[in-house]
């Protein structure tokens, strides 16, 4: 199957207030995704129903022609927008938690990465600055050998040099026929390493395009085509 | 997968528990010598009544902590940001109630038992605690003969009766926490509502039962006909009974409102 990630019709509202309104999405596998949008235009909602963390109100999800469950979470890596590891536990404590419950989890990939990043294994998670976290939560999530990468604003926090370091772990940790899909506004520092972009807007799929098609059709940068769509 | 669970969850709180226990069982220790011990308590009368203090608050505390670790293990492990974590792993939603509901159940057991170690190493003779078990083997078969009834039995039903009431009340504040948990604010609030609601239909319902047993069934005359016995046994398995479809009622419904209507903010 060369779909990984299908979505249908699918809504998500919170009471008064509509996060998706009506998403239609497919990706392929083996292609790196750009999840765009402005702030607020629904990215962090889809990913999480995709990683099943919020039950949609209308419409389906598929991973790999499952809905979200015990089979989807085995082959979906999420990175959430937030920190999401307990601060007793130290490194090495957290690396033998995912080691344990994900079966495609590689330990060694893991202390790789951060011996590349000087972090100690032995360290706390409780004496750790809020970027060293987010860089943590990066290798755990980048060592599992996953169908699908949800990673959600994953260079936010972080300083620029870390960055190159993190979109080149992005890029070659991942086999072939797996997706990953990175949502966030700071598109041009991802746009090289891209192959698809997804535009969302108010909870709506506004444009669905390769990378080569936007600058051979259109010639310009994602970046550029992503201030025209949104200009305010 | 609920072994790994088991094992994370018990790590997890054993931080809190254990230190306690040893400060405890150390105070019990510290007590015993400062009472027996005329010479403290003549001259340096303050510190026996720290000690006392301390051990008293230690008990107090280890009560509290060990119902406040079971709501906020439940609260924060699942339901906030850690829950993004547990709730990606490829485990089902039961396993995660099953693991937090016998990890508590453990320490509420544990609790007690360390207590009455406690009291046992502040208060009992040495000589005592070589004569217990067939003292208590005494107390057994005197109360068979004057009686007529079998203790052991009536040891192991009350026993049952206390496990089951106390994990239907462990999965009873899940529920609660869960109800909560689908508003979209106050949801403390929502959960101590729910707490309250559920209890007063509960109260509801044992009282049109009951009524209904008694006007319809004509329970009472079957109770009254039936020897003392059997009818405390009735009673105990009909209360064990109670609290199991309660638990089970509130475990499927935290099960429902975790594995299909999940909403993580």
């Amino acid at each position: 199957m060369d779909t990984i990630l299908e979505a249908r019709n699918l809504i998500k509202s919170y009471g008064q207030h509509t996060a998706l309104s009506g998403v239609d999405l497919t990706l392929q596998r083996g292609r790196l995704i750009g999840l765009l949008g402005p702030n607020g235009s629904g990215k962090t909602t889809l990913i999480k129903i995709a990683a099943g963390l919020l039950t949609p109100t209308a419409g389906e999800i598929m991973i790999d022609g499952k809905a979200p469950g015990i089979e989807t979470k085995k082959i979906v890596s999420y990175l959430p927008e937030r920190s999401y590891l307990n601060d007793w536990m130290k490194v090495a404590d957290i690396i033998a938690f995912f080691k344990d419950f994900y079966e495609n989890f590689n330990s060694d990939k893991a202390y790789e990465m951060l011996k590349r990043l000087h972090i100690n294994p032995q360290d706390k998670l409780r004496t750790m600055s809020k970027g060293t976290k987010e860089k943590v939560q990066l290798i755990l999530v980048m060592s599992r050998e996953a169908d699908l990468y949800l990673l959600d604003e994953p260079i936010g926090g972080v300083d620029p040099a870390a960055r190159d370091y993190i979109l080149q772990t992005i890029i070659s940790n991942y086999k072939e026929d797996a997706s990953v899909m990175i949502s966030t506004h700071l598109i041009a520092d991802i746009e090289q390493v891209l192959d698809d972009v997804v535009f969302l807007n108010y909870g709506q799929i506004a444009l669905v395009s390769s990378v080569d098609e936007i600058r051979e059709e259109k010639g310009r940068s994602i970046d550029s085509l992503f201030r025209e769509v949104y200009k305010c | 997968m609920l072994g790994k669970l088991l094992k994370y969850e018990i790590k997890a709180t054993a931080r809190t528990f254990i230190p306690l226990y040893i400060a405890l069982l150390i105070f019990a220790l510290i007590n015993r010598f400062s009472f027996a011990n005329n010479f403290i308590n003549n001259t340096l009368s303050v510190l026996p009544v720290i000690s006392a203090t301390v051990y008293t608050a230690l008990i107090v505390a280890i009560f509290v902590i060990t119902f406040l670790v079971m709501i906020q293990r439940f609260y924060r492990n699942l339901l906030s940001d850690e829950g993004y974590l547990m709730f990606t792993l490829p485990v089902k939603s039961s396993s995660h109630i099953w693991a937090k509901t016998i990890t508590s159940l453990l320490w509420i057991l544990a609790s007690g038992l360390v207590t009455f170690l406690s009291v046992l190493i502040l208060a009992a003779d040495p000589s005592w605690l070589g004569s217990f078990w067939s003292d208590f083997q005494q107390m057994m078969n005197l109360i068979h003969l004057e009686l007529g009834l079998n203790g052991y039995l009536f040891l192991i039903e009350f026993f049952l009766l206390l496990l089951t009431s106390v994990w239907s009340g462990i999965v009873m504040i899940y529920f609660c926490i869960s109800i909560g948990h689908r508003f979209s604010s106050h949801r403390l609030l929502a959960a101590f509502g729910t707490f309250l609601g559920f209890n007063v239909i509960l109260q509801l319902l044992f009282s049109i039962f009951g009524h209904v047993g008694i006007q319809v069934f004509h329970i009472d005359q079957w109770l009254q006909n039936m020897e003392a016995i059997s009818a405390s046994h009735t009673f105990l398995l009909g209360s064990l009974l109670i609290n199991l479809v309660i638990g089970i009622f509130c475990f499927l419904v935290t099960n429902n409102i975790l594995t299909k209507k999940l909403n993580l903010d």
